[in-house]
């Protein structure tokens, strides 16, 4: 027994220590991202004391001039958002109703949607990327905002279908009928029945969407113009061409980062409480 | 919901309205940050009209736009001018419409490097320069290692220093033929294999732009720069802590930027307009210190020395008693002889 | 509800178009001489397969399977110990911890990768922060760091998802019967976690193989990766009037294809519903 206990010590302390080195690996860089947006420093060659500018560079761009310069940061974020707001949207509406659809089927077909719906997840993204590159020449759809838009929207659907379809496994399928029996069209029954009743699995698969649309690098890069810069395929022009680089784009990273969590404890906040609410229900 | 509604309209008619003024418009393709702003603005007010200004990183993505797209006006290297002239992609400079040009002399030095090639009739000299080895100046025998040994210092000491070449192939096989005593422009087999063979011995890193940071931070102890960009981190820099410094050896490449007009340009006369404004004296003066790059007109180059101060060494891409060359395109035979070469060399480290 | 089926007749359509046709198309490229931008008569042909044969091309593919092996392997070595230890952990506690480990996906991948840039340079902001100063850009040991921070959160997710979805019962049931800790892991936990080990490596070692940004910045340009000719033969050559770098790009991506095709099979095999996948 005793020796038990020890190895049983011995393997939880070496995962506290393995715990403890996979945050500090995963933590440094975001350290020095942080520290970055706030360096008093154009070239970030080292730190030259504490300033808050490329913040206010990105609030106000106009009064700085380096944020003119070409390719520019801010038009590489408003493209970014821009593409991340309308594929998360486009997304969330697709994948929601693919996977009402999905749900609905009997166990073997739903088994095989659901193999199709993962191949663009476990493909690598320069496979995906090369794929679209092609079936965009191929439908002569010149490569631009609207290509980069369609690619997004493309590789956030299987994240809402995966998201989604948890939740309709738990619904109870007699719960659409009767809303039909009592009157419902079907399009109004998914609207008032099912949509309330999944409501958390869309918001964490848009969510899903949002974030992986926003950080996007390879898929855009392949299916980008050089008129469409988004956030990630502009800091890979101006790493090799540093001239063009800002620190104004730590600064963005930080305050995305920042708006993320915020965002993510409210969803939990709410969620937590809807739980508790039904959970005093069924009491 | 409404509000969400409302944000995607916002979006959307964002998206649709990319500004539609009325003037007429001159689409510049250039390279990053290599003119002024504030002159293209005195420019769009002085003639009325709008410039869009769309940034590249490369000739050949510079090739790319104008083949695909319209520009009224691009800013070439001399061999990709050299090449398009031979794809009929750039029309002659009309010199009638240009009041500013009989005005200033290109420098006679410059001038011999490229008046007898073809590409004359196509271009107005914009900015021109040399490669060298940038270097960090913190370890004094690496000073004078480089000093004596020239280009030599780059290639036969990848065991004791971090170097870096530069990721082009026509700019790596440059520098090993001018190690070897070779002219840049060689398409000698013999002499590019000697070349290839330098660049696969040495164990170098690979960079473009990004070369002279490594520099700075001292990744790299020395690399193949180019003067325009060691300048632009000289102007950048803290005067007192700057920890770098720029070699040309005796013999080196000169590269020359030029103004030209695309065989497809839709504003032909606007074009020249936009080109004579940027000859006249005092814009070009001031695009000059701004852009921090050798001008080509003596006028202009007199005027930075003396009335600006410019006197750091190097600023002159052509010192007496140097050997200058310039590249020239050649066959397609022959780049594609060094995009193999560039490949082999990355590849046997 | 039957009914509703049809909704997802839309997405096999759309699957059809942006997954299918591209990837049997990939195939004609890889196998023939059209021209992607001008598309018209061609022959078959097996010529692109020399690009394979290169010595660079093997020397690109052989850094990128050493690489993501030795990324996946060194993911697992952490990342099972440390899901298996979060599962011992309060719920609570738990919950914040998962969390914190997603928290720095959401920052930009390049900005980490130049992050890491930073932290390998000798003279540097890291430096001036820590006092310590490294020299590692262009070392292989720079890239594996850099890659296992990259993706190591993406092989504990689902090593702990099925952790965390074990039946104590099971567990309870092992020991009664007699079974001792080491036992009951290697009998009972291992095992059960399978589905989990197999997305988490999948996982890593298919974008680790892939990366072209990442070793290019990491390495000084020094180490070549799969990634890097793709992306070469796709987008810079292409710029060079580079007739068949597409046909030769598309030869090289079927390679890649097979890895994804391989991990497909075994991602069906252990969880067909994609519950590890996020």
């Amino acid at each position: 027994m005793k020796k038990h206990s020890l190895i049983r010590t011995g393997l939880k302390i070496t995962g506290l220590l393995l715990t403890v080195l996979t945050f500090m690996i995963i933590y440094l860089p975001i350290l020095i991202i942080l520290v970055m947006s706030i360096n008093d420093s154009t070239r970030g060659f080292g730190w030259e004391g504490f300033t808050l500018k490329w913040y206010m560079a990105l609030i106000v761009p106009s009064a700085y001039p380096e944020m003119t310069a070409l390719p520019n940061l801010i038009a590489a974020i408003i493209d970014t958002l821009s593409v991340a707001v309308l594929s998360t949207i486009i997304a969330t509406i697709l994948g929601t109703l693919f996977a009402i659809g999905i749900n609905a089927m009997n166990k073997k077909r739903r088994v095989r949607m659901v193999v199709m719906n993962n191949i663009p997840i476990v493909n690598p993204d320069i496979v995906t990327g090369i794929s679209l590159l092609i079936i965009f020449s191929l439908l002569s759809f010149s490569l631009s905002f609207y290509t980069v838009l369609i690619a997004h929207i493309f590789f956030s659907i299987p994240y809402v279908v995966l998201s989604v379809l948890p939740k309709l496994k738990k619904l109870d399928p007699n719960m659409y009928e009767a809303g039909l029996d009592l009157g419902c069209s079907r399009a109004s029954g998914i609207w008032k029945v099912i949509i309330p009743n999944i409501s958390t699995g869309i918001l964490a698969g848009a969510l899903l969407a949002f974030t992986m649309s926003i950080d996007d690098f390879v898929i855009t890069y392949f299916t980008s113009g050089d008129e469409y810069l988004n956030v990630s395929t502009w800091l890979y022009t101006v790493l090799k061409h540093p001239r063009h680089f800002t620190p104004a784009v730590y600064a963005y990273n930080v305050i995305i980062f920042v708006i993320t969590i915020i965002i993510i404890i409210f969803i939990n906040n709410v969620r937590e409480r809807k739980e508790k609410i039904t959970h005093e229900k069924t009491i | 919901m409404k509000k969400l509604f409302s944000f995607i309209a916002i979006i959307l008619i964002s998206i649709l309205s990319i500004s539609c003024s009325t003037k007429p418009k001159l689409y510049i393709v250039n390279w990053g940050d290599y003119m002024d702003p504030a002159l293209i603005s005195a420019f769009e007010a002085e003639y009325g009209v709008d410039v869009e200004e769309e940034p590249v990183d490369s000739n050949e993505a510079m090739a790319t736009r104008i083949q695909t797209g319209s520009y009224d006006i691009a800013v070439f290297s001399e061999y990709m001018v050299d090449k398009l002239i031979d794809q009929n992609l750039l029309q002659p400079i009309n010199f009638a419409l240009l009041t500013n040009n009989s005005e200033l002399t290109v420098i006679p030095k410059l001038s011999s490097l490229y008046s007898s090639s073809s590409i004359v009739p196509y271009v107005i000299p914009y900015a021109w320069g040399t490669i060298g080895i940038m270097y960090d100046n913190d370890k004094p025998e690496l000073k004078a290692l480089i000093e004596t040994e020239g280009w030599a210092a780059l290639f036969e000491h990848t065991d004791e220093y971090n170097v870096g070449m530069y990721d082009s192939s026509r700019d790596a096989v440059a520098a090993a033929l001018l190690y070897k005593g070779y002219n840049v422009n060689s398409d000698n087999l013999g002499e590019l294999a000697e070349a290839e063979a330098a660049l696969i011995a040495a164990d170098f890193s690979w960079g473009t732009d990004e070369l002279r940071g490594w520099v700075i931070e001292e990744t790299l102890d020395m690399a193949l720069v180019y003067s325009g960009d060691y300048f632009s981190e000289y102007y950048l820099a803290d005067e007192d802590s700057i920890t770098f410094d720029f070699y040309v050896p005796t013999t080196t490449n000169v590269w020359l930027d030029s103004m030209v007009i695309p065989q497809n340009a839709q504003n032909v006369v606007l074009a020249h307009q936009f080109i004579d404004f940027f000859l006249r004296e005092d814009i070009a003066i001031a695009n000059s210190d701004y852009i921090g790059y050798a001008p080509c007109y003596e006028e202009i180059y007199n005027a930075l020395v003396i009335d600006y101060g410019y006197d750091m060494v190097n600023f002159d891409p052509y010192p007496d008693d140097t050997i200058r060359q310039m590249y020239v395109y050649g066959t397609d035979e022959r780049s594609q002889r060094l995009t193999a070469i560039l490949l082999a060399a990355k590849n046997n480290d | 509800m039957k009914r509703l089926q049809r909704y997802s007749l839309p997405y096999i359509a759309w699957m059809t178009v942006f997954a299918l046709i591209p990837s049997l198309f990939l195939i004609l490229l890889a196998f023939s001489d059209l021209s992607l931008f001008d598309l018209g008569s061609f022959s078959l042909t097996l010529q692109n397969f020399s690009i394979i044969g290169l010595d660079t091309t093997l020397k690109a593919m052989q850094n990128s399977l050493e690489f993501a092996l030795i990324t996946a392997v060194i993911c697992f070595l952490i990342g099972y110990p440390v899901a298996l230890y979060l599962t011992t952990l309060k719920e609570k506690t738990r919950k914040i911890l998962i969390a914190l480990l997603i928290v720095p996906l959401w920052s930009n991948m390049l900005l980490r990768i130049n992050a890491w840039e930073k932290i390998f340079t000798p003279s540097s902001i890291f430096t001036d922060i820590f006092g310590i100063s490294f020299n590692l850009l262009g070392e292989d040991i720079a890239i594996i760091i850099a890659m296992v921070a990259m993706y190591l959160p993406f092989m504990i997710f689902p090593i702990f998802s099925v952790l965390e979805k074990l039946d104590i019962k099971l567990i309870e049931a092992a020991k009664d019967l007699g079974a001792n800790d080491i036992q009951t892991f290697f009998r009972v936990i291992f095992p059960l976690s399978a589905g989990g080990i197999v997305s988490g490596t999948i996982m890593t070692f298919l974008p680790a193989m892939t990366a072209f940004a990442l070793p290019q910045r990491i390495s000084l340009g020094k180490t070549t990766f799969i990634g890097n000719i793709i992306e070469s033969k796709f987008r810079t050559e292409v710029m060079d009037f580079n007739g068949v770098s597409i046909n030769q790009g598309s030869m090289i991506s079927l390679f890649l294809m097979l890895f994804s095709v391989t991990a497909f099979i075994l991602i069906v095999r252990f969880d067909k519903e994609g519950e590890t996948l996020i």
